[in-house]
């Protein structure tokens, strides 16, 4: 079973055979050195479809790669490549280490024309607790919540999103004002672990967990396609489908305070307060947990997701629960004592 | 597992009890500065929440002696890291320079590979970071570093494949699986 509390937990991390380990290493080094990466890419494509693990290994390597691709180039990521290399020598090295950053720097412009993909690929990361809104170039809005990671790759006329961890809320370009349409609209695609969904004219948001997908839409529609069903489904506005790589687990209704998050805000209406605190959890390290008596209240309102305390006040001043806390990590909500 | 989540965290909550007055004692006799000791403190056992598993109880102190150092070496590695990307980025004019957030999250992707680069010989982890991170072909790396292809081969061999595939096997992620 996946752990409960990791729903981020995308990849696979079983080992990989030494042997496929090796072979894949090998052809990677190999394309990234070819003049003519062509013929490379041939074989790459074969390799990889040879086997499922072969597949797998080689997701590996582009999951990591994500990494470099996101120190940059330019005298940002050459400033970065440097502290990589200054930080890993003695002291009295660092002179040499000066020497390095002209040749890096010179290098950057260099890759830059030759490596156009890494233009092409964004990749954008929240930790927890951190928001992060971002406009692409087509004009779509991305939003990022808590703890996620996300891949853009734009190609002709579509624009491809890759949730690799987290949650998004999604405005395409045409749910905006369209006086300002100047930029053509592409077509955005969200890929998850479980299948793709893609938007007709919208505001939805996707949220990767640990062995499903949830998306809901508050307005336009969207279309799902698990990866491994023989059709899709339509998404409505004001409903969230649940679904996995085989189809459709189930549907709910949907309003545009489920992704409150956005505007750093938790919209609560008579949530069971285990679910709540689940919610609140997202944004706070640690555990917030509660006294099994108290499993049955319900909790309105609209919390902040920034601060952990005002929310707790709030909850005690409201509900017959009072706050236990052991050290920054462990709070525990257990029942008020009765007044008179 | 199922039912184990909640009982895991019972569990390091009582270790936290017992063991975080000497554990602050030992951190601040490792960086002298209590603020950050209490943080590493934090830290270390945020990271057995997230492993959420079963401790085996019979050593604790042990146990939590060896995740703490992990923790402090982490820290470390941060703090180098962080250092050498500031004083690198003085050298670069300002209106280049990212943005506060921006800066954040690069020193923790900096961090990351500095931490699956672990080990290697240094031209090695060079040769690397060149290719992955600077597009340099392979003889271009031999004439900069004065070392033939063949070994610049041999080093990026080993280097990737600690990058990419060392993880899988080392024992955090054995514990994910």
């Amino acid at each position: 079973m996946t752990p409960p509390d990791s729903p981020s937990s995308a990849a696979d991390y079983r080992p990989i055979a030494p042997a496929v380990a090796e072979r894949a290493v090998e052809l990677f080094l190999a394309w990234q050195d070819a003049d003519q990466p062509g013929s490379c890419t041939i074989a790459i494509a074969r390799w990889r479809n040879e086997h499922p693990e072969h597949e797998r290994a080689w997701q590996q390597i582009e999951r990591v790669n994500l990494r470099f691709q996101q120190v940059g180039t330019g005298s940002v990521g050459s400033a970065a490549q440097r502290a990589l290399i200054d930080a890993g020598v003695p002291r009295r090295s660092v002179l040499k280490g000066m020497a390095m950053v002209l040749l890096l720097a010179g290098g950057g412009i260099y890759s830059q024309q030759e490596r156009p993909w890494e233009a092409w690929t964004a990749d954008y990361r929240t930790g927890m607790g951190e928001r992060h809104r971002v406009i692409l170039s087509d004009g779509t809005e991305l939003t990022l919540n808590s703890e996620t990671a996300v891949r853009v790759v734009p190609t002709t006329g579509e624009l491809g999103i890759e949730i690799l961890r987290g949650e998004i809320l999604i405005s395409t370009g045409s749910d905006r004002d369209t006086t300002n349409a100047e930029l053509p609209g592409m077509q955005v695609r969200v890929t998850t672990d479980q299948g793709q969904i893609t938007p007709i004219g919208t505001r939805f948001s996707v949220r990767q967990l640990a062995d499903k997908t949830r998306v809901g839409v508050y307005r336009g529609r969207v279309r799902v396609q698990p990866f491994e069903s023989g059709h899709g489904s339509l998404v409505e506005s004001g409903q969230a489908l649940m679904f996995n790589r085989h189809g459709a687990l189930l549907t709910l209704a949907a309003d545009e305070t489920d992704a409150a998050w956005a505007r750093g805000m938790i919209v609560a209406r008579s949530m069971l307060l285990p679910a709540f605190l689940e919610e609140l959890s997202r944004y706070h390290p640690g555990v917030i947990r509660s006294a099994p008596v108290l499993r049955n209240l319900k909790v309105s309102g609209t919390y902040p997701i920034a601060e952990l305390n005002p929310v707790l006040d709030a909850l005690a001043a409201n509900l017959p629960l009072q706050i236990r806390r052991v050290g920054p990590l462990w709070t525990t909500l257990v029942p008020a004592p009765k007044s008179l | 597992m199922p039912s184990t989540k909640a009982s895991t965290h019972e569990e390091i909550e009582h270790l936290y009890a017992d063991n975080q007055r000497w554990l602050q004692r030992w951190l601040y006799q490792k960086i002298g500065c209590s603020q950050r000791a209490s943080d590493l403190l934090q830290d270390t056992f945020l990271r057995l929440l997230g492993r959420n598993e079963v401790i085996d109880a019979l050593e604790p102190r042990a146990y939590l002696m060896t995740v703490a150092k992990r923790v402090l070496i982490d820290h470390w590695r941060r703090s180098r890291i962080e250092q050498a990307y500031l004083d690198a980025l003085a050298q670069i004019p300002e209106a280049y320079a990212p943005d506060p957030q921006e800066q954040l999250v690069l020193i923790e992707t900096l961090v990351e590979i500095d931490s699956m680069l672990d080990g290697l010989p240094p031209l090695a982890k060079r040769a690397f970071l060149l290719v992955q991170l600077d597009g340099m072909k392979q003889r271009d790396i031999a004439a900069l570093l004065g070392i033939s292809i063949s070994t610049v081969k041999r080093y990026l061999v080993m280097a990737a494949t600690q990058c990419y595939f060392s993880r899988m096997t080392s024992d955090d992620s054995a514990r994910l699986a």
